[in-house]
């Protein structure tokens, strides 16, 4: 009897530890699935790095690959804009998509790990499974997604106006920021706040007003070629 | 019974006497004696305001202007001062507010083209001045600065509109561009020099603005940059505007008009690479920017100032002031020579600090007062400041009853004559007539 009691006190216990541990793993998950409202990811390409930012404060820091020389993963300042799971293959486990206005890039798994630190993808930043398993959890559609790093300086080769897309428009912002008049997000898209930047910059220095980037206001940021 | 009709009547005469006494003391005009000292066991609250332009990076013009206010207080300890910076497009309207309310700052620091007169409330710095002190600004500038003969504001920078000029093109055509460099010229010698240096391919002439900046450069090479007096009398006459007219068909004839209408958007490279010698005009800023980058190409270019109307040399130079100002319920002489002690330190630490931040013309040491953009040691007619027009930019009347700026009146007859849609004379009918409407009636 008494061998019978310590018998079913010793599987209580076990069962209640068990049941603790669960809930306390449970009421982690809970805690860290839930996306915060200041969260943002910022991608270095130099050290191949992913860091998850709540405000000012980095929450966690994961290895990740990034573009290679002729491939590169576009610097910007980007949005998630779509999220999906299990494309497999090269895609790993799961995909978050950027807003990059000229192709498709993103944050993906692998069914080549080893890779994770290098420069090696075809400009997408790849990262291990249980990684971009855990990111996907916490990251919702609209996340600003940063990713920063070594970036030549291009020429822009031809006048630009609002509407616009593309790799110039993102060297122009760039440009536009560096001279002090804030054009917004560096996104590669010429909407209102790049045009007003460019207002601002033709007022200060006289020039006429167009609004556009014209000759001169890519003469006086150095990018003419 | 007499005697009480005697008492009453000297008692009415006593009450009068003391009623007129004191309804002449509430009438009495206030006055400022600027002869007080500063009690040290007294504190002084002194409210400043500081425009601040559109400008990149404006938080390290902040700190600058911060720090320079912080090196006064440091020596004043009983002087504390609250700093306001107003972006530049609201500080005609707060002002107007704070002064309808009798609650104007203390100290105004305008840092665009400033002006003189700013009407009820405001106190003459040039009362605060020791000596000859108001001697060392050349009459133009004191004309600029002064209201009923007095310096109501003390200079902190001077903005200017100038040419470049390409010296190597000059050369090629026969010119000597250092003559105009320095004398400065009439607009027939301006257009004479474009003629020389063009060929049958290319106009060497390249405008970098048609629009506000060229108006406003046009008008102040007449001597009389402002239209209107202090009492809102409209000083242009047809004449003065027709001229303006013929000045822009005369670039129109020299560019030719569809050149003229569509503004020149490559106007830099070409000239940084050669193909055009004559660049303008020029804000303070651009001319640096060009300056500078020409020379990282090698060339040095000559600044040239604005073409003047008439025989008399007159350059677009305006000065940019710090201004004094009174509560209207007055907080007494020390409390506004403490706010005055602050205006006379500003005149002194911000120049260089405008300088740096909006290419203004400031005092330099070991230079004749001006910082010159040439590369070389000669006179330069647009940092001349004795040949600055000796007027204001800008008048009371423009702002005291809240109408917009004199020149976006204008702007639209501006527009149709630079596109040829008015003749020089049909342009002084419409300015004549937008311009009377904001003069007193």
């Amino acid at each position: 009897m008494g061998k019978w009691l310590a018998i079913c006190c010793l599987a209580f216990m076990a069962a209640l530890l068990a049941t603790l541990s669960l809930s306390v793993d449970s009421a982690r998950q809970l805690v860290v699935s839930a996306p915060a409202p200041n969260m943002h990811i910022v991608i270095d390409t130099d050290k191949r790095t992913l860091t998850v930012f709540i405000g000012d404060e980095p929450q966690r820091t994961l290895p990740c690959a990034v573009g290679k020389t002729l491939t590169q993963t576009p610097i910007g300042e980007w949005t998630i804009v779509d999220k999906s799971a299990n494309w497999g293959g090269g895609f790993g486990t799961r995909w978050l998509g950027f807003n990059v206005p000229w192709g498709i890039y993103g944050i993906h798994g692998t069914n080549k790990p080893s890779t994770i630190g290098t420069a090696a993808s075809a400009g997408c930043v790849r990262m291990l499974n249980r990684d971009v398993e855990w990111l996907y959890s916490v990251v919702k559609i609209g996340t600003r997604a940063t990713v920063v790093g070594t970036r030549q300086k291009m020429s822009v080769q031809r006048p630009l106006r609002r509407g616009q897309t593309g790799k110039e428009v993102l060297q122009l912002q760039f440009s536009l920021r560096a001279a002090g008049f804030s054009p917004g997000l560096a996104d590669g898209r010429f909407g209102a706040q790049t045009e007003q930047a460019i207002r601002d910059m033709q007022a200060f220095y006289g020039v006429a007003p167009t609004g556009r980037a014209d000759k001169n206001i890519l003469t006086l940021l150095g990018l003419n070629p | 019974m007499a005697r009480s009709i005697v008492v009453l009547l000297v008692l009415a005469a006593v009450f009068g006497l003391v009623l007129s006494l004191v309804r002449e003391s509430l009438t009495a005009p206030l006055r400022i004696n600027p002869h007080v000292h500063i009690d040290p066991s007294e504190t002084y609250h002194i409210d400043v305001w500081v425009s601040l332009p559109t400008i990149p990076r404006r938080e390290t013009y902040v700190q600058a202007v911060e720090k320079a206010v912080a090196v006064f207080t440091a020596t004043w300890t009983s002087i504390t001062v609250v700093t306001n910076f107003v972006p530049q497009p609201f500080l005609a309207a707060q002002l107007r507010a704070a002064k309808a309310e009798g609650k104007p700052p203390d100290v105004l620091v305008n840092s665009t083209r400033g002006r003189a007169n700013y009407g009820a409330l405001q106190v003459p710095l040039g009362l605060y001045l020791q000596g000859n002190e108001g001697e060392q600004w050349p009459q133009a500038i004191v004309a600029q600065l002064s209201v009923d003969g007095i310096i109501a504001n003390l200079p902190i920078g001077y903005c200017f509109r100038v040419f470049a000029g390409n010296p190597n093109l000059f050369r090629a055509a026969g010119l000597e561009v250092e003559r105009y460099a320095r004398a400065g010229w009439t607009w027939d010698e301006f257009f004479a020099t474009v003629d020389k240096l063009s060929d049958s391919t290319s106009r060497r002439l390249a405008l970098t603005n048609v629009d506000l900046p060229l108006l406003l450069g046009v008008a102040a090479s007449s001597g009389e940059p402002t239209p209107f007096d202090e009492g809102g009398r409209l000083l242009w006459s047809m004449t003065e505007l027709q001229a303006m007219g013929d000045i822009v068909n005369r670039l129109a004839a020299t560019l030719g008009r569809e050149s003229l209408t569509a503004a020149d958007e490559d106007a830099l490279a070409r000239f940084l690479s050669g193909q055009v010698g004559l660049i303008g005009p020029l804000s303070p800023e651009l001319a640096r920017w060009v300056a500078l980058t020409a020379q990282k190409r090698g060339l040095t270019p000559s600044i040239l100032p604005m073409p003047f109307v008439g025989s008399t040399p007159v350059v677009d130079i305006a000065a940019v002031s710090v201004a004094l100002f009174r509560q209207a319920a007055f907080r007494g002489n020390r409390h506004t020579r403490a706010a005055a002690e602050l205006a006379i330190f500003l005149s002194g630490a911000l120049p260089p600090v405008l300088a740096t931040h909006l290419a203004l013309l400031a005092p330099a040491p070991g230079q004749d007062g001006l910082l010159h953009l040439n590369n070389h040691s000669v006179h330069a007619a647009y940092a001349d400041l004795t040949l600055a027009p000796a007027a204001p930019h800008a008048t009371y009347w423009e702002t005291a009853t809240g109408q917009p700026p004199w020149e976006e009146s204008l702007y639209p007859a501006w527009q149709s004559l630079v596109a040829g849609e008015l003749t020089a004379h049909a342009f002084a009918v419409a300015a004549h007539a937008a311009l009377s409407q904001l003069a007193r009636p």
